[in-house]
């Protein structure tokens, strides 16, 4: 075969197979995206339609202080990729450990507000129209921030463990950016359940 | 919905969206009538229903059973609107959607159980004794 | 040594000690394979035992339909076969097979050893496979035990209300939800593993503009899956809220739309054609610049071509729709985009053409597949255009005409080429040739077969007759049609029969094929037949889109002229 004798020019030489698992990822994205935005769709054209219940304005407070800490969490998450690319695991487990920290919060309070609706209001999936979008919709959303965390919490146990190296901060880049993510929806579905279509 | 047609007579269509089990059996027919028998019909739909003494006892049995939660008949305190109109039934050439002539025979297999007929229709056998369901289809047969 | 002798036995006989391996250890390797090969070629087993499946329920209705009134199955029962019919037919023959297909051949075509993610290839894999039995199941364990339902009888796009908890009593439609929905995430996972893999993994020289066309249209084909089957994912989660949880996103009496579900549905459903058909098209683009000797007529505009069939179809979903009482604007933007998307089709089958004009035509059976494919192609895509017209589809929109219309692309267009991938690669897969002569009489049983049920249905629907119907009245017309339309499903049958003789018998006793029976161009072609494990001993350096043409013409090489 003449292959060993062909020179290639460098133009020629397609992407290297380190970069699958980003790929991979914002593909995933794209389909994650697709479902989102089915809901959000579904969110926006029933806006108003519930025929009973309360309204959103009357029952909604727009959650700022976690929302903050959600926002927050993408922050930590890049300082802690930025410590394990120069090889630091210390730092890299404290700032991981401090986005865990975050993204509970945010977990904690959107279960607060739930609590309220429902006890105090009335607002269930099945009560109105208005229940089941807004439960699907930030429900969705709340489920995948659980999965990241649990994500989150393997590695932050690995990384206690001392199993965490520099050579696998391409793979917790990876799963930064499923996080930022995770933030990035939570920018849409703040904006139309708490802002647009309220 | 509108229809604009140039010839009278009756014209047979169907149901296009599957709907459930008998989707096969959700017929339409279009009768078109010059506009004084249209007129005319339509004066007559507008009439309460036909009370004829013979019947007295078909309509008592009607009125006392589960048929008037589905079923409504202008002038009795049949009120149900879940199944057809059944005021002036007899002007209709068929029953269940098309699935069968409008004749004593299928009226009565209808009334004692549709399944027969059509099954997996909605309308539930009433568990009427035979001579309950002759009265019931008599007393149909006068509504024109 | 090259005699006679040597060549009629397969070309790696291992010692005796190696192949006495109990059958047992041999399903474990292939239940915890992640090898691409072995898992595209149980994708396309798994696909084509549910083509029979599906090929039984349809027999099963064309004789309930052959005569009107007939009482051969019961309403409900016939409800339930054209629901599973199309739902097999869709989400566990065609994707499947078309899945198995890309993930064999696109690391061979594109000089890799495997998939960009091997496990979760197995995943993808073994998720279709979860949700087809989960759907099968719905035959024995709702009515069949415990009365709690039975298979779904609510038509494979499973309309709202129908599908709603007071009109679908007990569990019939959630097998349909969960079966397609657990599929849907191995369809998502096989489609990233397909984009990652021919945009990272492809051997050094092998620019985007050089991997052959199946890679191109699987690749937008993966795109679509990504953006489509999403959807449905989404309106499944909410018809399962409905179902379930007391939600009202498709029930009217709260606020809710039925046209929603529609809309959702149709979303995913549009794309999700265009899904299978391009690696179709993909199919025949290598197959026919073989058969003809000559390289594929216009490969960047072809290309052009699927990226705009890819951008287009995610916008045309609503032509499925224009019964429903759109604005006229809505109605007409629809008219305009399915009108548009004839543009790049066409564009393919006249590239096709191109190909093969000047070229010197070899009809062995991949050939005459294809151009069967081809030329219905023409025919689907016109029934198709004249269905774009929204008046016209007012007048046939869900009837025997539409139904005519897409068998005509699904089968005529997608099987065919199907047909013709197989006939085409099974020698690399098992190293033998299939029998040219079963082919031959597969095709032509096949062709007349289809030809008689599909060219004669699309009479009944111009005649008014309406699909998913268990039955018909005589005196409609359309008697004697339907009954031509059953007669042509047994020379289908008879075809299916001889191609499974052919598989079979071929396996033990086909000519071996060696490396390269078609003298073809693409990377698979130079490994062994089977491929080893590693796939290629070095990885190959390429200079061209036809790699095997430059090394077996070193004197004209095709990268002097691209």
């Amino acid at each position: 075969m003449a292959a060993s004798t062909l020179t290639v020019p460098q133009a020629e030489m397609p992407m290297s197979p380190h970069l699958r698992g980003r790929v991979g990822m914002w593909c995933m994205i794209a389909a994650e995206s697709a479902i989102f935005t089915i809901f959000v769709v579904a969110y926006l054209y029933y806006a108003g339609k519930s025929i009973s219940g309360p309204t959103p304005r009357e029952v909604l407070e727009v959650p700022i202080f976690i929302s903050i800490c959600l926002f927050s969490s993408s922050f930590t998450i890049v300082m802690g990729e930025r410590a394990i690319d120069r090889g630091n695991t210390k730092l890299f487990a404290m700032w991981l450990f401090g986005t865990i920290f975050l993204g509970a919060i945010f977990v904690a309070g959107s279960l607060r507000e739930w609590h309220r609706l429902i006890y105090e209001h009335g607002v269930t999936i099945s009560s109105s129209l208005f229940g089941t979008t807004f439960y699907s919709l930030v429900g969705l959303h709340l489920s995948h921030v659980i999965v990241g965390l649990t994500m989150l919490s393997i590695v932050l146990i690995f990384a206690l463990l001392g199993k965490v190296k520099q050579e696998h901060a391409e793979r917790l880049g990876v799963l930064a950016l499923y996080w930022h993510f995770v933030d990035t929806v939570w920018v849409v579905v703040l904006s139309v359940v708490y802002f647009i279509a309220r | 919905m509108w229809i604009d047609p140039h010839e009278t007579g009756t014209f047979v269509g169907q149901c296009a969206q599957y709907c459930g089990t008998q989707h096969a059996k959700m017929l339409l027919r279009v009768v078109v009538e010059s506009s004084d028998d249209f007129e005319k019909w339509a004066g007559n739909e507008k009439n309460p229903a036909a009370q004829v003494a013979a019947a007295a006892n078909g309509r008592k049995i009607f009125e006392s059973t589960a048929c008037v939660n589905c079923h409504t008949i202008e002038g009795t305190n049949a009120r149900g609107k879940f199944g057809p109109d059944l005021t002036h039934i007899m002007s209709r050439a068929t029953i269940a959607a098309g699935a069968a002539e409008n004749t004593k025979e299928n009226l009565h297999l209808w009334i004692k159980d549709p399944d027969t007929i059509k099954p997996g229709c909605l309308m539930p056998a009433m568990q009427m004794s035979d001579q309950d369901v002759d009265a019931v289809t008599a007393y149909l047969m006068t509504l024109h | 040594m090259l005699d006679a002798d040597s060549l009629s036995k397969p070309m790696f006989e291992p010692p005796a000690e190696v192949q006495a391996r109990p059958w047992l250890d041999r399903v474990h390797e292939w239940i915890v394979t992640v090898d691409h090969k072995k898992l595209g070629l149980m994708y396309v087993c798994y696909g084509l035992l549910f083509l029979v499946v599906g090929g039984v329920e349809a027999t099963a209705m064309r004789i309930q339909l052959a005569l009107p009134n007939n009482h051969f199955v019961s309403p409900q029962t016939f409800n339930q076969l054209f629901t599973m019919h199309g739902t097999t037919m869709i989400f566990f023959s065609a994707m499947p097979i078309v899945f198995g297909i890309a993930v064999y051949l696109i690391p061979l075509m594109i000089g890799a050893r495997d998939m960009a993610f091997p496990r979760l290839n197995a995943w993808g894999f073994w998720m279709s496979a979860l949700g087809g039995i989960i759907l099968y199941f719905s035959w024995i364990g709702g009515n069949g035990l415990y009365g709690a339902g039975g298979a779904p009888d609510v038509g494979w796009f499973a309309y709202a209300p129908l599908t709603s908890p007071a009109f679908s009593v007990g569990h019939a439609t959630d097998y349909w939800i969960i079966g397609i929905f657990v599929s849907g995430f191995g369809s998502i996972a096989t489609a990233i593993n397909i984009i990652t893999t021919i945009l990272c993994l492809r051997c050094p020289g092998m620019t985007l503009r050089r991997i052959p066309m199946l890679a191109w249209l699987n690749l937008v084909m993966a795109v679509q899956v990504i953006l489509a089957v999403s959807p449905l994912t989404a309106a499944q989660i909410m018809l399962l809220i409905d179902r379930y949880l007391g939600g009202h996103f498709f029930d009217t009496q709260a606020g809710g739309s039925a046209v929603l579900w529609m809309h959702f549905f149709w979303i995913f459903g549009h794309p999700e054609v265009y899904v299978l058909v391009l690696p179709a098209f993909g199919i025949l683009s290598e197959v026919i610049p073989v058969f003809s000797r000559k390289p594929i007529f216009g490969y960047s505009i072809m290309v052009a071509a699927t990226l705009a069939i890819g951008f287009i179809s995610m916008s045309v979903w609503a032509h499925h729709m224009f019964t429903v009482g759109m604005t006229s604007y809505a109605n007409a933007f629809f008219v305009a985009s399915t009108a548009a998307i004839a543009v790049p089709t066409g564009i393919k089958i006249f590239n096709w053409l191109g190909t093969m004009w000047g070229g010197k035509l070899i009809f062995k059976v991949p050939m005459l597949f294809s151009v069967g494919a081809v030329c219905q192609m023409l025919i689907a895509g016109l029934t198709g255009i004249m269905l774009s017209a929204a008046p016209f589809d007012w007048q046939l929109g869900n009837s025997y005409f539409v139904v005519a219309h897409f068998h005509y692309v699904i089968l005529g267009v997608i099987v065919f080429a199907v047909f013709a991938a197989i006939y085409y690669w099974y020698p690399k897969v098992t190293g033998r040739m299939l029998s040219e002569t079963l082919g031959r009489w597969h095709f032509w049983l096949f062709l007349i077969g289809f030809h008689f049920t599909f060219d004669f249905m699309h009479i009944p629907g111009l005649l008014g007759m309406p699909r998913r119907i268990y039955t018909y009245d005589t005196g409609r017309g359309w008697d004697i049609w339907n009954f031509i339309v059953t007669v042509g499903v047994l020379f289908q049958a008879l075809a299916i029969l001889v191609w499974v003789v052919n598989v079979f018998r071929s396996y033990f006793k086909g000519e071996v094929a060696g490396n390269d029976p078609w003298n073809a161009w693409t990377l698979e072609w130079s490994t062994t037949s089977p491929p080893p494990d590693y796939n290629f001993a070095t990885i190959p350096v390429v200079r061209s889109a036809r790699p095997l043409w430059d090394r077996k013409h070193p004197e004209d090489p095709d990268w002097k002229y691209e």
